[in-house]
């Protein structure tokens, strides 16, 4: 089939979903209304309600609204009113809100949510207006919520693999990636180096070539890679075709943590149908393009998401890095040219395409265009997966679509781009999203994640969580980093505990710059930020612990269970008295 | 092209403000050593992979970035190096006292190291395990040595932490002690890129990351081929031998193994009370570099036993007396100066040095005037003849290292990973590289057969008609290297013709081999250089055809004389070559070799049937021939022991040889002899006595030159072994222009050395010019097996590395019992036409004689064969335990033997 012929047809499935008689139903399910909330009840008992009744009914599970406090969300589109969107749902209430919808058009306004559409219903709000929603602009989230993440057509009649078609049939390698250089689409796994830039390493070799995509994904407080994957995986293949053309590669690998079976079972069920349609294997569109996609898993290794350690972790090895050079875009997977990118680069692309370089160019600021996305966690009134423009300073994003600190407290510190990347005070609140200007404050935006931490924790307990992290995940190659995270995290222990003393401090920072200096990779080099950052903000925090005095007393209470023996046999499990 | 090519692949750097020329292709680090600059470094190792773990050879580069490691940084021209500034020292140091935490290291920073003794009071308090004066590898220590390097301050703030691992003893030969491993990886990485066995692993992660097997399961069971490389690059005490674990060397000589033809050579340490104590691994070793094996590496110790000769023997009133050596002298002179040529006969252990060899033939012929000499290599000449005859000499013909580059690789009836270990490292890692495959043609599992593309299992002794078949297809499909048999072969048009007898049907029914098989095999085989491999390890049946047939097909796809194939005859004794080269075997290299054996027809074996026939009055035994092969020989001297008079130089006591000797001379054992040997690569290397003999163990041509000097002949005058090779060079033609100072200082020639071409890289035929009559080499007709009766059942035992390929031999009764059962597999049309059942008991015995018992499992594979599969760590253990000296001399070897089965 062609691709106009499958468009087509893709059109005319969703104008029978849009606009056709029987009622459709959608009801989000990702990793937290999935399996957490158990929204896959809620469908079963959507589906029995419909045959008991005998009302017919168009029903998809759908991915991620970014709303994580309204979850698990079901809305309805029927008879030519807007969609309404209802919030918490539960087995329980779930019936009757259809069945007053359904049967005597009576919008229930218990959990209602809003509407979204053209039009509005008198007295329902619109759901742009809701908390979090409002500041949005979803580029790489366009589909999440809105299509089913297991039916190729709904995202094909959404634009979907008009991009590929784009880049495969009207322009060459080169332009694809002159077309991404333009757009200044930086890469949003950390290192926000130019992915077109990054592509054009490849360009040049002949033979068997890899594009890696990473949703390694390891970072707490980060899940928009799963989120993406689980929404809408075929973003991401569409984007890693459009890269193997660009780099005229032959072969994908989408790299997941394994055991994060959501994404891994869409992702694979998405390339199956990518592959049935022919959007993927030889010749795609007619041409002389051929892609294979595979999904590759890792073990439990925080460090399997560092470029080289991913791919040896590929290659069936354990997840240790390599050194570098030779680099990835000259030796990588089994010795051939790689490209890694991250989920969230990768699914920009299409649009991107689609769109023009100008269009992406055009959102956010100068130096970072388009779109970041956050997710927020830890002490916030509207924890979520927010995409905003770049350029947006945290405090709104804390404060405007995070709804703020709860319980009438006071923010103390911030914790970005994963553990590596250190925590902010306060007075960081004014800093805007934007890979430049956050490292100029002194930290990364890195995945996203954005942990957000009141005045009830104290700094040195939060260094000891991010440090035992960062211990644990440590891969063992290099020495400075197996042998210095171990040391960081007895000192800092030693610390909360109230047994330290000022020449920890001192200690402290030998390690770390010998840690910077000497570390093979990423881990090593930054593993001493969680430490170094927190002295920065926080050093009073550290002082009166030594004392023995916590200034939040959180570090008596909470019981941190280290990973037994950090040490072979030896060490004991500590408790935290 | 008009680029300037940069001839010698040198460019210029600068390290610490000294220009240095290095080659192009290294790392920083490799660089530095090469030019005799010292940079720390623990994880890194000549000749491995860089890891780039440690840190500890962190450098600063002018306009670089940051402290990169400079083992995993390429050179660049002009690029300059700091290895010695205040930050990189710092930092140095920041990471060793890192390491040093789990580390035992009371001793290393303490300025008494020097002074202390075993049983001084500690100054400092460190408890025993915190000291390097109880470590095995004290004074041996790399870490230790970098540690001073670097000058490291006396106190860190740091805790150290003793890990509480157990030692790990329970494995044969050596002793793991996790408390000591700094986790550099140096023995994971050398077991898998360079033995390609894979047995250790890094274990865990983060802080808890550690040494050892995968699953934790015991090295015999995880593969481990007990080579031992693990504990020659093992930096600290983590790693070391059981035996002598304690001892310091004080003397280290390099010097050549007594064991197989590839001719490792190594360091023999000695201790100062004159003990053989270690195998040390010398990276300079041309043909090994550096590595060993399990018999190479800890079969040594029996230089040391208490059951060496002490002193000359004589043999009176039926008891070996001591004597002294002009007494011995005296008395074999008196047996020696009348005795009729015809009754005396010599033989020569090829164990021996070529001097050794070479002065007992001159001796023999001149002297003597016999023409009854033969050397014990003559038991491999069925591997030799036919490579005279159709290419010129008799020898391999290529180089090991060239191995590595092969694409293909054709291993027939040898079980090379034991018996010829080293010379199958550069075929492991060419296969594990993915670019090399491998075709093995046997009928027991044997390790590489777990590395081969395609394992074909013939009818014992229809080998050859499976060649046959093979040339047969290469010429249906028209894939033979028509430019090179134009250009340097004669009867090629005879040989075509001979092949139209093999038709591939046929042979497919005779061999078991299906004709796809056989197709795929030849598809392997041609696709590039193909280096063939061969051993007689099968039923003796004809194995110069065999030898024929693979020179043929070695003819056939132009891979006489080229860098990367060749032909590998595995034959046995550590200088068998040397041997060969000087003419005391039926198959010889020189037509002008001075002192060869008229009688040519004088097989080893026909010499062994010559004393049993009481022809021979006086057997003059040189050497000790340690090899089980070698035993026929004393069994037929036993029958004969009252009326023979045995002339014997040997070091170790023998039990059997003790009932027929009448003289004794004590002799050198390996590592106190001097000399040359010559490997399978035709490389001459130099033997260097690593112990001082006593007065009375005195190397064989000595004595020999005391004898014939006895008898008033003066043509010897040999002062020292180097006399002794001059006049090699001058008499064998094919060690022309060699002499010790060549050997001294250049490792790296092989006969034939012509200084005027030194880049035929060691290939024999270079150019591919024979040396036959006409210089081109020559086809041979194709045989065909004899008649096979498939009557009766052949055992062919195999041997494996990996458990996982064994199921677990378990005993009748289901109880841990002394005896193992083993599994037989046997064909299901055996088993059908013999009535056996899957699970049935059996005896199996051979000559009447009961083997064991066997459970069997009807999954054979060829026919008319039982097979069994045993595990390479449960010999070893075995080996380990066994008290007798020349154990690893006496290998059990996987014959195939006719049997007969049994129910039990």
């Amino acid at each position: 089939m062609s691709f106009e012929a499958l468009k087509r047809d893709s059109d005319k499935r969703w104008l029978d979903l849009t606009t056709g008689s029987k009622p459709w139903i959608r009801v989000s399910s990702a990793m937290c209304c999935g399996t957490s909330l158990e929204s896959d009840s809620i469908v079963s008992e959507i589906v029995n309600y419909s045959e008991k009744n005998k009302i017919p009914i168009n029903i998809d599970t759908v991915g991620c609204h970014g709303i994580c406090y309204a979850g698990p969300i079901i809305d309805i589109l029927y008879k030519g009113q807007p969609r309404i969107f209802w919030g918490n749902v539960t087995r329980d209430n779930v019936i009757k809100i259809l069945d007053n919808y359904i049967k005597n058009d009576e919008v229930l306004t218990d959990n209602l949510l809003g509407t979204l559409g053209d039009r509005f219903i008198k007295g329902i709000k619109k759901i742009g207006d809701l908390p979090g929603m409002s500041l949005q602009n979803r580029i790489a989230l366009r589909n999440s919520g809105n299509i089913a993440f297991n039916d190729i057509y709904q995202y094909i009649a959404n634009g979907g693999f008009e991009g590929l078609h784009k880049a495969v049939t009207k322009m060459s390698s080169d332009e694809v990636i002159s077309e991404v250089k333009d757009s200044g689409l930086r890469g949003r796994g950390g290192a926000a180096f130019p992915t077109g830039l990054k592509w054009s390493f490849m360009a040049n070799s002949k033979g068997v070539k890899y594009i890696l995509c990473n949703c390694e994904e390891g970072d707490p407080g980060a899940y928009n890679d799963k989120g993406i994957l689980e929404s809408d995986p075929y973003t991401l293949i569409e984007g890693m075709a459009i890269a193997g053309y660009a780099t005229k590669s032959t072969n994908g690998y989408v790299f997941i943590r394994h055991g994060h079976d959501g994404p891994i079972d869409r992702t694979k069920e998405a390339i199956q149908q990518a592959y049935d349609n022919g959007l993927l294997g030889n010749n795609i569109f007619g041409s002389d393009f051929s892609f294979d996609i595979e999904v590759s898993l890792t073990g439990d290794s925080y460090v399997a998401g560092e470029e080289t350690a991913l791919m040896e972790s590929v290659e069936g090895l354990s997840a240790r890095p390599r050194s570098r050079p030779p680099f990835p875009a000259a030796y990588g997977v089994w010795g051939h040219p790689s490209t890694i990118n991250n989920v969230k680069s990768l699914a920009y692309v299409s649009e991107i395409i689609r769109n023009g370089s100008e269009w992406f160019k055009s959102i956010g600021t100068e130096s970072s265009s388009g779109t970041a996305i956050v997710c927020l966690s830890g002490d916030i009134l509207h924890p979520g997966m927010y995409e905003v423009e770049m350029g947006i300073s945290i405090e709104d994003v804390v404060k405007k679509i995070g709804g703020g600190i709860p319980d009438g407290r006071s923010l103390k510190m911030l914790q970005t781009g994963g553990p590596l990347g250190g925590v902010l005070g306060p007075d960081s609140l004014k800093v805007k999203i934007d890979f430049d200007e956050m490292a100029k404050a002194g930290a990364i935006l890195g995945s996203g994640g954005i942990i957000i931490v009141d005045d009830r924790t104290c700094a040195v307990d939060l260094t000891k969580s991010l440090v035992a992290f960062c211990q644990y995940e440590s891969c063992g190659k290099c020495f400075p980093c197996r042998l210095g995270m171990t040391h960081l995290l007895e000192i800092v222990e030693k610390i909360s505990r109230g047994k330290g003393n000022l020449t920890d401090l001192d200690l402290m920072n030998k390690i770390g710059r010998n840690m910077q200096a000497g570390s093979l990779c990423g881990h090593g080099q930054l593993g001493y930020n969680p430490i170094s950052s927190a002295l920065k903000h926080f050093q009073k925090d550290f002082e009166s612990c030594m004392d023995g005095n916590c200034p939040t007393g959180s570090c008596n209470e909470r019981q941190i269970v280290f990973p037994e023996n950090t040490r072979p046999n030896s060490w004991q499990t500590i408790k935290g008295n | 092209m008009a680029k300037k090519v940069n001839k010698d692949n040198k460019i210029d750097i600068v390290i610490d403000g000294k220009k240095v020329k290095v080659n192009k292709d290294t790392n920083i680090l490799q660089a530095a050593m090469d030019s005799g600059i010292y940079i720390p470094y623990l994880c890194y190792y000549p000749g491995m992979k860089s890891y780039g773990a440690c840190r500890m050879c962190v450098v600063d580069v002018e306009g670089g970035r940051g402290t990169p490691a400079s083992c995993t940084t390429p050179v660049t021209e002009g690029m300059k190096v700091n290895t010695q500034t205040d930050e990189i020292v710092d930092l140095r140091k920041g990471i060793m006292e890192l390491l040093l935490t789990e580390h035992p290291h009371g001793c290393l920073t303490c300025h008494r190291i020097d002074l202390c003794g075993p049983s001084d009071i500690c100054l400092r308090h460190v408890s025993v395990n915190d000291r390097c004066i109880t470590c095995p590898k004290n004074e041996r220590c790399e870490l230790k040595d970098t540690v001073r390097s670097l000058d490291m301050e006396m106190d860190s703030p740091l805790s150290y932490n003793y890990r509480g691992e157990h030692v790990k003893n329970d494995d044969p030969l050596w002793d793991m002690d996790m408390n000591l491993c700094i986790v550099c990886a140096r023995c994971v990485r050398v077991c898998s890129e360079v033995r390609v066995d894979n047995a250790l692993t890094l274990k865990e992660r983060a802080g808890k990351v550690i040494i050892g097997t995968s699953m934790g399961d015991s090295l015999i069971d995880a593969g481990c081929e007990f080579c031992g490389a693990c504990l020659d690059v093992c930096p600290t005490g983590a790693i070391v031998e059981k035996d002598y674990k304690w001892e310091k060397a004080e003397t280290k000589t390099t010097s050549v193994c007594n064991y197989c033809p590839v001719g490792c050579t190594f360091d023999l340490e000695t201790n100062a009370k004159n003990k053989l104590i270690r195998i040390g691994s010398n990276l300079q070793s041309p043909a090994n570099r550096g590595q060993a094996c399990f018999k190479g590496k800890f079969g040594f110790d029996y230089v040391n036993s208490k059951f060496r000769i002490k002193s000359p023997m004589i043999r009176k009133e039926d008891n070996l007396v001591e004597t002294t050596l002009i007494e011995n002298v005296d008395a074999v002179t008196q047996i020696l100066q009348d005795i009729n040529p015809n009754n005396y006969a010599m033989i020569i252990d090829c164990n021996l040095t070529n001097e050794d060899i070479y002065v007992a033939n001159k001796y023999a012929n001149e002297v003597i005037g016999t023409n009854n000499i033969i050397s014990n290599a003559d038991v491999d000449s069925s591997l030799r003849y036919k490579l005279v005859e159709m290419l010129g000499y008799s020898a391999a013909t290529n180089p090991i290292e060239g191995l590595k580059n092969s694409k293909s690789f054709l291993v027939v009836s040898a079980n090379a990973t034991e018996n010829h270990n080293v010379l199958t490292l550069p075929v492991k890692q060419a296969i594990d590289s993915g670019l090399s495959e491998m075709v093995v043609i046997d009928q027991r599992e044997t390790e590489l057969t777990k590395y081969a593309k395609l394992w074909l299992k013939p009818y014992p002794g229809t080998e050859i008609d499976l060649i046959g078949g093979l040339i047969r297809s290469i010429i249906d499909q028209s894939l033979e290297n028509k430019n090179y048999i134009d250009k340097f072969c004669n009867n090629y048009s005879e040989f075509r013709k001979s092949v139209w007898k093999f038709d591939l049907q046929k042979i497919s029914t005779l061999t078991g081999v299906s004709t796809e098989d056989m197709n795929e095999a030849v598809n392997i085989l041609t696709n590039g250089p193909m280096a063939t491999i061969y051993s007689n390890e099968t039923i003796e049946n004809n194995i110069d055809s065999l030898v024929e047939s693979l020179v043929n097909l070695s003819l056939i796809t132009g891979n006489i004389g080229n860098e990367f194939g060749g032909l590998f005859p595995l034959y046995r004794g550590s200088n068998a070559q040397g041997a060969v080269d000087l003419g005391v075997t039926t198959v010889y290299n020189s037509e002008n070799t001075m002192y060869k054996n008229d009688n040519r027809d004088l097989s080893f074996d026909k010499l062994i049937d010559l004393i049993k026939n009481n022809q021979i009055e006086v057997l003059h035994l040189i050497g000790d021939f340690y090899e089980s092969y070698n035993n026929k020989l004393f069994e037929a001297i036993d029958l004969v022991s009252d009326s023979i008079k045995v002339i014997s130089h040997q070091s170790l006591t023998s039990e059997i040889r003790n009932r027929s000797n009448s003289f004794v001379f004590p002799s050198t054992s390996f590592s106190e002899s001097e000399g040359t040997k010559t490997n399978i690569e035709r490389r001459i290397q130099l033997v260097r006595p690593g112990m001082i003999p006593t007065n009375v163990q005195i190397q064989p041509w000595k004595i020999i030159q005391m004898l014939a000097k006895k008898m008033n002949k003066d043509i010897f005058a040999y002062n020292n072994s180097e006399n002794i090779f001059d006049e090699i060079v001058k008499n064998v033609s094919v060690y022309d222009k060699f002499s010790y100072k060549l050997l001294d200082s250049e490792s790296n020639v092989t006969w034939p050395y012509n200084p005027n071409n030194p880049n035929n890289k060691n290939v024999l035929y270079w150019n591919n010019i024979a040396n036959t009559a006409n210089n081109k080499f020559n086809f041979s007709f194709v045989r065909k097996s004899e008649n096979i009766s498939k009557n009766g059942f052949y055992l062919a035992t195999g041997r494996v590395l990996n458990k996982s390929q064994l199921v677990e031999n378990f005993d009748l009764n289901g109880n841990n019992s002394e005896s193992e059962i083993y599994e037989l597999s046997i064909h299901p049309e055996d088993a059908i036409e013999h009535n056996i059942k899957q699970n049935d008991k059996l005896y199996l015995s051979s000559n009447g004689e009961k083997l064991f018992q066997c459970i069997v499992k009807t999954n054979g594979q060829i026919k008319n064969v039982l097979n069994i599969t045993t595990l390479f760590g449960n010999m070893i253990k075995n080996l380990d335990l066994t008290k007798a000296d020349l154990k690893y001399y006496q290998v059990p070897e996987l014959d195939i033997i006719p049997v007969d089965v049994e129910r039990v």
